[in-house]
């Protein structure tokens, strides 16, 4: 009885486990295969899929960057207002903007438009056999197909998130103007006093990572997920969750070594 | 005079939209029809099937029943639509909820066994199933339901021809209702059937007696 | 009460137990990763904070308690409905694509089961439910997760983290109308995202995908009004 408690119990702890480290294991090979490829990437391909991304999400982020621009205002605002220091609305507005709230709102918003519709291409492919297929004819369909679309991913949400912070910060200016009376320039000159280039700096090195983490999670969920119609939505929602679940772990490990 | 008919098409269409689409219909049917309705893909049998079904409305023309009132009607759909959160049972009974358990439960297990899935197959869930057996609890469970009006959308799609021939020889309607088969590719099919309606996009409609319908039919594929 | 419709079919159960279980499988489901989620932006705002103390000469122990105010009016709703558009929008975009794609939503309304009562209603109280309840939850782990981080790298007290002192009814009344509104728009945001991009398997994917960005919106658009509204 008991020594079969105990094998229930291994098996309760063990299997996940093993089903984590061998995600991990295959993410790390992916990344590994990836990296390799970077020197002999087909640029036009690269090219392709850069502007094929940043173009499906420039409008959605230009939106969710101009509400959480707002948003910071709108939440800081009530307790500068309250303590009476309005002079330090730009530097809490772009402190919070540049190094939080944007990498981590354009990264979210990225993994679910762009990297669930990777991840299912990646699962589609697979369904279709036209993976299989270039495997077959001597193709490596990393260097061909995956790295291409990892790399793209991964540049396109650092470059989002440069966009992203223009429009957010220029949306909180405005937001203080309309809504706390506080001029533009005061604003501007609050920003200035107190941050520099390192903040924005600090915000990007984190969407970088963001990046990555999202493309791995896409690739990774396309190519895990059951070669057939229903894998392909299970691909796209398994891209999103562990897209955030890698983005809110290296928030923490970010900003802790900050 | 020959008698009412059960359902009467009068240019009935449906726009194309993510819906499905069909081009403007005249259609009557006689109670104890036996219909076979095939064509291209996208020229609207699916869509012409869940109209009868009372699934689509039309959005021109009309559809009349015989009484003013459209009799209980079941369907079997082209991709099983069998719930995946139910066994396989449960999803039989679907349709006998007004019956009382027990006499719903043989009717269920009845259906199930005619269309030969066996009792070790009634609590799994339909993932755990093989299509062929997915297609047959779907029978099943249009049959279960004992609607006179029986409508069966590609029965046999994607089976191996023995398979095929198997769930043809399942598929019936009671002498008062209706049985509506719909397939691109009818093959054994036609045996079930006295009549035969064509499909085609851009084309009008052509309906008549089985042997002619299924002659044409077959000197164009 | 021998002749009375058979309560045995999953579909005769009432709307409530599909809410539960619907309950079951997202709310509770969305609960280990909002948790997480929270407890570690729990940790990167005391992080912040202290870095800003540091900078300000501000004393952290008497940030602490206006920690939790914050996480109860901003932080904390936001979070659980970003975490939420993304785990629930997704997984009830799909599913539901998925069940109109495979034609089971035209075999529950075929056989007389009704749509709105018996799959969306359930969907959506489960979504609000799910919502208020990752919030709380969210809340508890984020402020023990700050005040622990800020104990042990000795920057604060975890009490002053965990004192809701200053939460007054107004930010109580902020927290759960931004959560119950997030809790509402997700699941309908999904239904939409289903409806419009029901058929095929790309269809179901991008109906998920669509489900999240429109749900990441809602949540942001329900932030501002509400905070603009309870200023």
């Amino acid at each position: 009885m008991t020594d079969r408690a105990l094998v229930a119990a291994g098996r309760a702890v063990g299997r996940p486990l093993v089903g984590w480290l061998r995600a991990a294991g295959a993410l790390a090979l992916l990344a590994g295969r990836s990296a390799t490829a970077l020197g002999s990437l087909d640029g036009r391909e690269l090219a392709r899929i850069l502007a094929w991304d940043g173009a499906q999400s420039l409008g959605l982020v230009a939106i969710t960057a101009a509400l959480a621009g707002a948003l910071v205002v709108v939440q800081t605002g009530f307790f500068i207002r309250q303590l009476g220091v309005l002079g330090l609305l730009g530097w809490g507005a772009g402190y919070a903007s540049l190094r939080e709230v944007c990498p981590l709102l354009v990264a979210l918003v990225y993994a679910g438009r762009v990297g669930a519709a990777r991840a299912a291409e990646v699962a589609a492919l697979r369904a279709g056999e036209q993976l299989p297929a270039l495997e077959a004819l001597g193709v490596d369909s990393v260097r061909a197909l995956l790295a291409p679309r990892l790399w793209g991913m991964a540049a396109s949400v650092l470059l989002l998130t440069a966009f992203g912070d223009v429009v957010a910060l220029a949306a909180a200016a405005l937001a203080a103007r309309g809504w706390l009376g506080l001029p533009v320039l005061e604003f501007w000159r609050s920003m200035r006093r107190s941050l520099g280039p390192r903040d924005a700096a600090l915000g990007l090195e984190k969407s970088a990572a963001f990046g990555l983490a999202i493309a791995l999670s896409a690739l990774r969920a396309g190519l895990a997920a059951p070669a057939n119609g229903r894998g392909v939505g299970q691909a796209a929602r398994a891209a999103v969750v562990h897209a955030i679940g890698w983005i809110l772990l290296l928030d923490v490990l970010l900003t802790g070594g900050m | 005079m020959a008698a009412a008919p059960l359902v009467a098409l009068k240019g009935a269409a449906v726009a194309p939209g993510p819906a499905g689409a069909l081009a403007p219909l005249d259609l009557s049917l006689s109670a104890g029809a036996r219909l076979l309705v095939t064509g291209p893909s996208g020229s609207g049998k699916t869509t012409l099937l869940k109209l009868l079904a009372g699934l689509r409305r039309p959005t021109a023309g009309r559809i009349d029943w015989a009484g003013g009132r459209a009799p209980a009607r079941a369907m079997a759909f082209e991709r099983d639509a069998l719930l995946d959160s139910e066994s396989l049972l449960e999803n039989v009974l679907l349709h006998l909820r007004r019956l009382p358990r027990e006499a719903a439960l043989a009717r269920g297990r009845a259906a199930l066994r005619s269309v030969g899935l066996a009792a070790s197959d009634e609590e799994k869930r339909p993932q755990e199933l093989s299509g062929g057996m997915r297609k047959r609890a779907g029978i099943a469970r249009a049959l279960a339901s004992g609607a006179p009006v029986r409508i069966f959308d590609e029965p046999a799609a994607g089976l191996d021809p023995v398979t095929a021939r198997e769930i043809g020889a399942l598929l019936s309607a009671p002498a008062e209702g209706l049985l509506v088969v719909g397939a691109a590719d009818p093959g054994p099919l036609w045996e079930l059937v006295d009549l035969g309606l064509v499909l085609e996009p851009g084309r009008p409609a052509r309906l008549g007696p089985r042997d002619v319908i299924r002659a044409r039919w077959e000197t164009l594929t | 009460m021998r002749g009375r419709p058979a309560p045995l079919v999953a579909f005769e159960r009432p709307a409530l137990a599909e809410t539960a279980r619907q309950l079951w499988s997202l709310g509770l489901g969305s609960l280990p990763i909002a948790t997480l989620a929270l407890a570690f932006f729990g940790v990167v705002l005391e992080k912040h904070a202290a870095l800003q103390a540091q900078r300000a000469l501000l004393d952290l122990d008497r940030i602490g308690p206006m920690f939790m105010k914050l996480l109860v009016r901003e932080f904390a709703p936001i979070m659980a409905g970003s975490v939420l558009a993304a785990r629930l929008g997704s997984a009830t975009g799909a599913e539901l694509a998925w069940m109109d794609a495979s034609e089971q939503l035209d075999a529950l309304s075929l056989y007389g089961a009704r749509i709105g009562r018996e799959v969306y209603l359930p969907r959506l109280l489960a979504g609000i439910l799910g919502t208020l309840l990752v919030g709380v939850v969210g809340v508890l782990a984020a402020s023990l997760a700050a005040g622990g981080f800020a104990q042990l790298t000795g920057t604060g007290r975890l009490s002053a983290f965990v004192s809701p002192r200053l939460v007054d009814g107004k930010d109580l009344a902020l927290f759960w109308a931004k959560l119950g509104l997030d809790g509402a728009s997700l699941p309908l945001a999904a239904f939409l995202a289903a409806r419009r991009h029901g058929r095929g398997p790309r269809g179901i994917a991008r109906a998920a995908s669509t489900a999240v960005v429109w749900g990441v919106l809602c949540v942001l658009v329900w932030d501002i009004l509400l905070g603009l509204a309870f200023a």
